[in-house]
C-alpha cells in the first residue's frame, strides 16, 4: 500500500568493522559461558544454587546466551542478538551486585559481564538502523549549517 | 450529556510513562526479596524505560513519540496495517479503488475458470452516470457469427502486416516495472490464448522472446534498447529488434494516461544489474525517461518521426498517446494529411490508465478520461475524412467485456488492458508496485517474492481470462444483434445525462438523436 507517511529512509550503510569485531568477541565469551553452564561446571552450579535458580535457571540462561551468540554472528539478526545479550548481561550484573558479590573468582566474571554489556550496547548503537523501533530512538533531523547552504 | 468513561490517550501516556519508572524498581525488589526469576522482568522493563526516555527526550523526528512515549508506537503499528484491514474487513464491495472488489473478483473468477453467474441484481446505481449497452430485440443467430480479423498496416500496404485474431491485447508493462516471472507468464499465456502482447518500454525484450507470443515493441521516450549515446534513435538497433520474428509491430509511445507530459519512471529500488545493462542506465538512481522524444519538437517533426520509423522497418508502426487537447489533435491530424503520413494505429490511453510509479498529481489530475477522449479522436478522424487510414486501439481500465463494448461503440478497433492481466496473474491491489515489495511477485525484482509466481500456472490463468472475457464479449455482441464488435456505434449506447459523454454527444447535431432514443 502507499505508506501513510514516508519515514526518512537512511542510506543502508555497511556496519563498521568495529561492530563485527565486538560481535565476534561477545559471541565467543557468551558461547564459552553457555557451554560451561550446560556442561555442569561446579562453579556455575554453585552460583545458581546461590541464586535459587538451580538447575532450571542454569539451563535457561545457557540457552539464552547461546541464542544471543548465534544471532550476533549473522549480520541480519545481529542487533537482536545484541538486545538479547544486553538483557542477559544486565541480569548477570544484577546478580553480581545483589547476591554474588565481587570477591575472588567473581571479579573476572563481573568484568566479563561488564565488557559484554558495554559491547552489546555499542553494537546496538552502531546497527541502530536495522531495527525500526531502535532507529526511532536516535532519529534526529540534522541541523542545517547556515554557512554551508 | 452525562460524562461517560472515555479514553484520554494523553493521560494514558502520562500513566504509562510513570509506570515505566516504577515497574523496574518493583521487579528489582521482588527479584531481590522473593525470587531471582523476577529479574527477567526487571531487565525487560528497564529496557523499555530506556527506549521510552530516548523517544521522549532524545529523538526529535516523531512528535507522537515525543509526546506519548512508547505507546505512541501503537499509532504507527495500527496505521501501517490499515490498508490491509480496510481491504479485507471494512471496505464494502464497491468502495475500493481503482478496481472495487466486485470488479476484481470477476477477473479472478475468469482467470481461475470459475463460473461467475451473479444473483439477485446489479450492485450498480442505475442512475444518471452509468453508460449502458442497447441490446436488440433480435440477437444474432449463431450461424451468422464471424471470427474477428483486424489486419494492421493494410491501409499503408505494409510489407509484413499483422492480423489480430482476437480484439484483446496485453498493454505495455515493461520488464523492470514487472519482474521476469510475470513477463514470462504473461507472454506464455498470450501465446496460448492467441493474443498479442506489448513489451513496454523496457528495452530489448529479452524475457518476452523466451516465449512464443506475438509482440509489439514499444519505443518509449527514452528509447531503451534502441538508443544512441545521446538519446537519438539508433536505426540499426531498431532493425535488429524488428528482425526478431516474434516482434510484429512497433508502437511509438508519446505519452501514457497515468503521467501524460512526463516520462516513464523506474524507482531505484527496482534497478538490478541486469536491468541496468538492458536499459544502459546506472544503478542506484531513479530512471526518469524524458517527457518527449527528442526528435519530436513540433507537430511537423512528430509526423516526420513517425514516417521515419515506418521507413526503417517492414512491420506496422503505430503510436500511443493520452489526449490533452482536441485542438492539438486536430492540428496533428491536419499535419498527417499534409505529409500523407499516418501511423498504422493510434492507441488512446485514458487518464485513468495505470502505472507502476508516477507522481500522484499526474495520476489524479492530468489526462482526459478514456471515453470522451476516444470518442473525440474518432470524430476528429471521421470529420477529416481519414478514419479509414488507421486503426484505433483503446486502453484505460478496460478489464471486463462491458466496458470494452463501450470502447468499441466509441470507435475502437481493439482493446488493450494491462491491469486486467495483472489481476489475472494474481494482483491483489496492494498498490506497492513502486516499492519493490509486491506481495504476489509481479511488480518486483526480489527473487524471494517472485518465487511465489509459478510461470506455468499463471500462464494458464492468463489464457482462461482471455478466453472467458472474449466469450463474454461475444455474448454481448450477440445481444446487440451484431456480428463484430467494430460494428458497434455510439447509437448502441444509452448515455445518461450525468455521464461525461453526454455534453459531447449533445453538441453534435448528428448524434443528438442518440440521446433521445
Amino acid at each position: 500500500m502507499e505508506k501513510p507517511y514516508e519515514p526518512a529512509k537512511p542510506k543502508p550503510t555497511k556496519a563498521p568493522a568495529l561492530a563485527w569485531v565486538l560481535q565476534v568477541l561477545v559471541a565467543c565469551v557468551l558461547g564459552a559461558s553457555a557451554i560451561a553452564k550446560l556442561a555442569g561446571n561446579a562453579e556455575s552450579i554453585m552460583i545458581f544454587e546461590n541464586l535459587g535458580m538451580e538447575p532450571g535457571g542454569r539451563y535457561l540462561i545457557a540457552i539464552l546466551e547461546l541464542a544471543a551468540a548465534l544471532l550476533l554472528l549473522i549480520p541480519f539478526s545481529a542487533p537482536w542478538g545484541a538486545i538479547l545479550a544486553w538483557g542477559v548481561m544486565s541480569g548477570a550484573l544484577i546478580a553480581h551486585l545483589t547476591k554474588l558479590g565481587l570477591a575472588g573468582a567473581m571479579l573476572p566474571m563481573t568484568l566479563a559481564a561488564v565488557f559484554n554489556w558495554c559491547a552489546s550496547t555499542v553494537i546496538l548503537i552502531l546497527r541502530h538502523n536495522q531495527i525500526e523501533f531502535i532507529r526511532c530512538m536516535f532519529a534526529c533531523e540534522k541541523k542545517e549549517d547556515p554557512d554551508t547552504r | 450529556m452525562p460524562q461517560a468513561l472515555r479514553v484520554d490517550l494523553h493521560k494514558l501516556a502520562r500513566f504509562t510513562n510513570a509506570a515505566l519508572f516504577a515497574l523496574p524498581a518493583l521487579f528489582f525488589a521482588l527479584g531481590t526479596l522473593v525470587s531471582f526469576y523476577f529479574h527477567f522482568l526487571t531487565v525487560a522493563t528497564f529496557f523499555l524505560l530506556v527506549v521510552n526516555l530516548f523517544y521522549r527526550h532524545v529523538q526529535n523526528e516523531h512528535t507522537i513519540l515525543r509526546n506519548f512515549g512508547l505507546i505512541g508506537q501503537g499509532r504507527y503499528l495500527i496505521e501501517s496495517i490499515g490498508p490491509e484491514f480496510r481491504q479485507y474487513l471494512y471496505s464494502n464491495d464497491r468502495e475500493e479503488r481503482p478496481f472495487n472488489r466486485l470488479e476484481r473478483t470477476n477477473v479472478y473468477r475468469k482467470a481461475k475458470n470459475v463460473e461467475s453467474a451473479a444473483s439477485f441484481g446489479s450492485l450498480l446505481d442505475y442512475d444518471a452516470t452509468e453508460l449502458k449497452l442497447r441490446h436488440s430485440l433480435f440477437p444474432t443467430p449463431k450461424e451468422n457469427a464471424r471470427p474477428f480479423r483486424c489486419t494492421v498496416g493494410e491501409e499503408r500496404g505494409v510489407e509484413v502486416p499483422h492480423t489480430l485474431t482476437r480484439p484483446f491485447m496485453i498493454s505495455a508493462m515493461s520488464y523492470g516495472a514487472l519482474g521476469d516471472h510475470a513477463v514470462r507468464a504473461l507472454a506464455r499465456g498470450a501465446a496460448a490464448a492467441g493474443i498479442t502482447m506489448n513489451t513496454g518500454e523496457g528495452g530489448y525484450p529479452k524475457y518476452h522472446l523466451m516465449e512464443d507470443a506475438d509482440l509489439i515493441f514499444q519505443l518509449g521516450t527514452a528509447k531503451f534498447g534502441v538508443r544512441t549515446e545521446d538519446g537519438q534513435l539508433d536505426p540499426d538497433l531498431l532493425r535488429k529488434v524488428a528482425d526478431q520474428p516474434q516482434v510484429k509491430m512497433i508502437e511509438i509511445k508519446f505519452s501514457q494516461g497515468a503521467k501524460p507530459g512526463k516520462g516513464g519512471l523506474l524507482p531505484k529500488e527496482k534497478i538490478t544489474a541486469e536491468i541496468a545493462e538492458l536499459r544502459k542506465v546506472p544503478m542506484g538512481e531513479d530512471v526518469v525517461s524524458p517527457p518527449y522524444h527528442c526528435e519530436c519538437t513540433d507537430l511537423a517533426a512528430t509526423v516526420r518521426f513517425i514516417g521515419h520509423v515506418q521507413s526503417l522497418v517492414p512491420i506496422p508502426v503505430g503510436c500511443k498517446l493520452c489526449v490533452g487537447s482536441f485542438d492539438e489533435l486536430r492540428e496533428l491530424v491536419e499535419e498527417m494529411k499534409r505529409q500523407d503520413t499516418f501511423p498504422d494505429w493510434i492507441t488512446v490511453d485514458g487518464g485513468e490508465g495505470g502505472t507502476g510509479a508516477a507522481p500522484r498529481a499526474f495520476i489524479d489530475r492530468v489526462g482526459m478520461p478514456l471515453f470522451p477522449a476516444l470518442h473525440g479522436l474518432h470524430q476528429i478522424l471521421v470529420d477529416s475524412g481519414v478514419r479509414k487510414r488507421l486503426k484505433l486501439f483503446a486502453s484505460g481500465k478496460l478489464i471486463d467485456a462491458g466496458r470494452q463494448c463501450i470502447a468499441f461503440a466509441l470507435g475502437a478497433d481493439a482493446i488493450y488492458s494491462a491491469r486486467g492481466f495483472m489481476l489475472a496473474l494474481g494482483c491483489i491491489q496492494a498498490r506497492e508496485c513502486g516499492n519493490n515489495t509486491c506481495p504476489v511477485g509481479i511488480t518486483t525484482q526480489e527473487a524471494s517474492l517472485q518465487a511465489g509466481l509459478v510461470i506455468e500456472t499463471k500462464a494458464r490463468r492468463i489464457q482462461h481470462y482471455v478466453d472467458n472475457t472474449m466469450h463474454e464479449l461475444e455474448e454481448l455482441i450477440t445481444a446487440t444483434g451484431k456480428t463484430d464488435p467494430r460494428e458497434l456505434t455510439i447509437k448502441d449506447l444509452y448515455i445518461p445525462t450525468g455521464s461525461n459523454l453526454w455534453r459531447m454527444v449533445e453538441e453534435e447535431s448528428r448524434l443528438q438523436g442518440t440521446l433521445k432514443s
